[in-house]
């Protein structure tokens, strides 16, 4: 990396300036390390070699005798005299051939490359220095993500090193027209951030709206991506996620080639999926993978699940509060035998049971595994058994609550899960105050929000509203793929598999 | 637009912590009606007897008591007996979920059970859906006993209502719209089910024919053996027992009626009305105590004779009830929609007209298994 240096950055020209500049800027960091060489026993001129042993971690490779492997035939034709000026020529000409090197002028250069994994060979009376890649951390094996487990299709997932994701997308891609922009954010983490598209399928009024956003995240300092969705969120206060997160790079392909972009970042396997739109939130990676009536029965069974997940507790306490006419009368008196004797109103009930939920669930996610199967136990037997036979809660509302808690885990994307974990709650009151008519209200509401949602310009419920109908044959349907052939022929278009 | 969409959300949520669930009562705030049964009683002011469940819980020693009670009240109008419903029990009755009303025969015959109906017309809870069934005696005490499988015996009785409609054909199904609309059809003529005790000194509902009302009250009955050919003539048979006696007058055999189509032809003719009806039927011969069935020809006689008993007793039936002016197969309707202008000249003398009427009936018998199909006939083989 050569930059253009002011003067005050520059390497000092006398060696020992040079050395206390270094011994400065590394002070206090003692995983760095510095040694000094010299050419010859007889030499008073001196080499050093800065590095930062935890990133070079079991490398192999010896770059030093690389180096001098190379240098050694020309060094030993020499006089002694003559030796660091052909050492200076020769690195200045790039001279080692097995090991590719950045020349580097400056102290900020310098300890940039040191803190990348670089190792920095310096020369005295050379004013710059050799930046040799060596950059080795241990990290995770590529392995399927526990968070998007599928039973038919590909098992890899992402890991934490951005050149292995980029390796797992590029594999899938094989054309120059899949984009990846590199950008780096943070003063402190100076994390290499990257958004990918495939030109000529990108959305480029939403990419350029991304961009622009982007921009703004200079100051962030990234440890995953989740933290740049903020800017890509137009509504932040929407309940609804207008992002999708996944760590499937196949599900991060497909998403570019339908004219996504992705958004990924150094230290993290969370691809950002953008553009996000409310149909999105129903798919899942295996749709694509599985028969195509099953596929779509499946997502009939989450559109069933997202209406049970946000009504079900409310729907009970505007039945039995405000419609008990509508309850088929044998379900009635089961439900009257079982309600009998608890002392709280159906909504607190329902406000109770919801809240012990969240709790368990709450609890369920932090804990370690061995300890989390003790919460659900504590969980199915006091919550559930206990408060029945208490008498606190009845049976019916437990069903209720833990069909609720079904339906929510049954949705492909947690995100939307969460949304209705909170959404519940607000049907629930409009559902104890105005029966099925809040009920109606509270859907009412939630629509006008959803078709004035936007994201990245797009409206939120598109194709739903504005209506595409060929392009429901993949939203609501997975329709099969000889007809999305045909249809993206008529469109000129490609057609995810 | 967001602002304002937000304030909105915002004053609707704490408008609902304001009303503390106005229109909306607990579940056990509410006391479930289950039956009805009315009467007159001596002072001819309505008796009304409402079976109302009561959760099971406190009362889960003792299952067999279908965890109902009862609750009489004493009114000059029903609304008023009704009413006091919520001074014995502290909780109001809602009558969403009634499953029957039961009327006692008096009332059913007196002039005050248009009023007794009118409160259930004109109060939106008790649904249209509601079954009727007449009782012999008073309405009451059948609502006392338990009810041998269901929850509660007003439960029962509607089962035993549908269920009996639909395999055995003793009996019809009315709910209060039907009894609404056929009241105020053109012949004025509704069959509600008629339900007796069970004889044993115990007065559980046995649903045995109809009660005919016509002006809004019960002017006759059709008893359980009228009530399949009732059925029959009206279109509305769908299956049964049928017993035919035997020449010998001992025995009787009989034949299981798996479906019935009914056509009906009727055109005026001068001052006549012309009616055919046609049947066709497919049975099963279930019990044979006084045929052969050895040869086709067996099979043939047979059938024919089913076809000649139904001829018969179909065109009794139909007569003797024409014969006392009560137009009950409403014959009257279907003029009405076929022949309007007719119709309008022979409404005023409908009644005289009725006697004169001679249907002719054709029943054509399918016998689809003479019950040797399914293995051998161990004892009929050989009778004769």
């Amino acid at each position: 990396m050569v930059t253009s240096p002011s003067d005050s950055e520059r390497l000092a020209p006398d060696w020992p300036t040079v050395r206390t500049q270094l011994e400065q800027l590394f002070a206090g960091c003692d995983d760095i390390e510095m040694t000094t060489f010299r050419f010859a026993p007889d030499g008073p001129e001196e080499a050093l070699l800065l590095s930062c042993p935890p990133l070079t971690q079991g490398l192999d490779h010896n770059l030093m005798r690389t180096a001098i492997d190379s240098l050694l035939p020309q060094a030993e034709a020499r006089a002694p005299g003559e030796r660091r000026p052909a050492l200076i020529a020769f690195f200045d000409a790039r001279g080692p051939a097995q090991r590719q090197y950045d020349l580097l002028e400056t102290l900020p250069a310098i300890a940039d490359a040191v803190l990348a994994g670089r190792t920095v060979l310096l020369l005295q009376g050379w004013p710059r220095a050799a930046g040799f890649e060596s950059r080795h951390i241990a990290h995770r094996q590529i392995e399927e993500p526990a968070t998007e487990a599928i039973i038919n299709g590909p098992r890899e997932g992402m890991v934490e090193d951005l050149d292995q994701n980029i390796a797992l997308l590029r594999a899938r891609l094989k054309t120059p027209r899949f984009k990846l922009e590199f950008h780096t954010v943070g003063e402190l983490t100076k994390a290499r951030t990257l958004i990918g598209y495939v030109a000529g399928s990108v959305d480029e009024p939403a990419l350029a709206e991304l961009k622009r956003r982007l921009k703004r995240a200079d100051k962030i300092e990234l440890l995953d991506t989740t933290a740049l969705r903020e800017l890509i969120e137009d509504n932040l206060y929407s309940p609804f996620p207008q992002y999708r997160v996944t760590e499937r790079p196949d599900v991060a392909v497909s998403a570019v080639m339908e004219g996504k972009i992705i958004v990924m970042a150094e230290g993290t396997g969370t691809i950002l999926i953008c553009p996000t739109l409310f149909t999105d939130l129903f798919q899942s990676a295996e749709d694509y993978y599985q028969r195509t009536v099953i596929a779509t029965l499946v997502r009939f069974l989450r559109i069933g699940a997202f209406f049970i997940a946000l009504t079900l507790p409310a729907l009970y306490i505007a039945l039995s509060d405000f419609h008990p006419e509508l309850i088929p009368t044998n379900l009635l008196l089961t439900v009257l035998d079982s309600r009998e004797g608890i002392p709280f109103p159906a909504l607190l009930e329902a406000l109770m049971m919801q809240f012990f939920f969240e709790l368990l669930r709450e609890a369920g996610i932090r804990l370690p595994r061995p300890i989390g199967a003790a919460v659900s136990i504590v969980g199915a037997l006091i919550i559930g058994e206990a408060s029945i036979r208490a008498g606190v809660a009845s049976p019916i509302m437990t069903v209720v609550i833990a069909l609720t808690g079904i339906a929510s885990f049954s949705i492909p994307q947690y995100e939307l899960a969460t949304a209705l974990r909170i959404l519940v709650f607000p049907m629930m009151l409009l559902a104890y105050a105005l029966g099925g008519y809040g009920l109606m209200i509270g859907y009412i509401f939630m629509f006008l929000h959803l078709t004035t949602l936007r994201v990245l310009g797009r409206p939120y419920l598109s194709p739903l509203a504005p209506l595409h109908p060929r392009l429901l044959l993949d939203v609501l349907l997975r329709a099969p793929l000889r007809l999305r052939l045909r249809a993206a022929r008529r469109q000129r278009g490609g057609v995810r598999p | 637009m967001k602002g304002r969409a937000a304030l909105l959300l915002i004053l609707l949520l704490s408008a609902t912590g304001g009303l503390t669930s106005c229109g909306g009562m607990e579940l056990n705030e509410r006391a479930f009606v289950l039956g009805i049964a009315l009467d007159l009683d001596e002072h001819q002011q309505y008796r009304v007897t409402t079976q109302l469940y009561s959760s099971g819980q406190e009362r889960s020693d003792n299952p067999a008591t279908g965890n109902v009670i009862n609750i009489v009240s004493h009114g000059a109008s029903i609304g008023e007996g009704v009413r006091d419903i919520t001074l014995h029990l502290g909780r109001k009755a809602q009558w969403g979920h009634t499953q029957m009303l039961l009327i006692g025969e008096q009332l059913a015959r007196s002039p005050r059970f248009r009023e007794a109906l009118d409160f259930f017309y004109r109060d939106d809870e008790p649904r249209l859906t509601l079954r009727l069934t007449v009782v012999k005696g008073e309405a009451g005490p059948y609502l006392e006993h338990h009810a041998y499988i269901e929850k509660s015996v007003s439960r029962q009785a509607r089962n035993i209502q549908h269920i009996s409609k639909k395999f055995s054909g003793k009996t019809t199904e009315r709910n209060m719209l039907q009894l609404a609309l056929d009241l105020h059809s053109e012949s004025g003529i509704a069959v509600l089910p008629y339900a007796d005790d069970t004889g044993n000194r115990e007065t559980r509902i046995y649903y045995k024919g109809g009660a005919i009302m016509r002006n809004g009250r019960m002017v006759a009955r059709l008893n359980a053996k009228q009530m399949p050919y009732y059925l029959m003539l009206k279109g509305d048979y769908s299956s049964g027992f049928l017993g035919m006696p035997c020449s010998d007058g001992g025995s009787s055999e009989s034949l299981e009626i798996l479906a019935l189509q009914r056509r009906v032809k009727l055109h005026p003719q001068g001052e006549e009305l012309q009616v055919q009806y046609s049947l066709q039927i497919s049975a099963i011969a279930r019990e044979l105590s006084c045929t052969a069935l050895r040869t086709e020809q067996d099979a043939e006689r047979y059938t024919a004779r089913i076809d000649r008993y139904l001829e018969e007793q179909l065109d009794r039936f139909s007569r003797g009830f024409m014969e006392q002016g009560l137009d009950v197969l409403a014959l009257g309707d279907a003029v009405h929609r076929r022949y309007p202008r007719v119709w309008t000249s022979w409404k005023p003398d409908w009644d005289k007209r009725l006697p004169r009427i001679r249907p002719r009936i054709d029943v054509q018998v399918h016998v689809v298994n003479l019950g040797l199909e399914g293995g051998t006939a161990v004892f009929g083989e050989d009778t004769h």
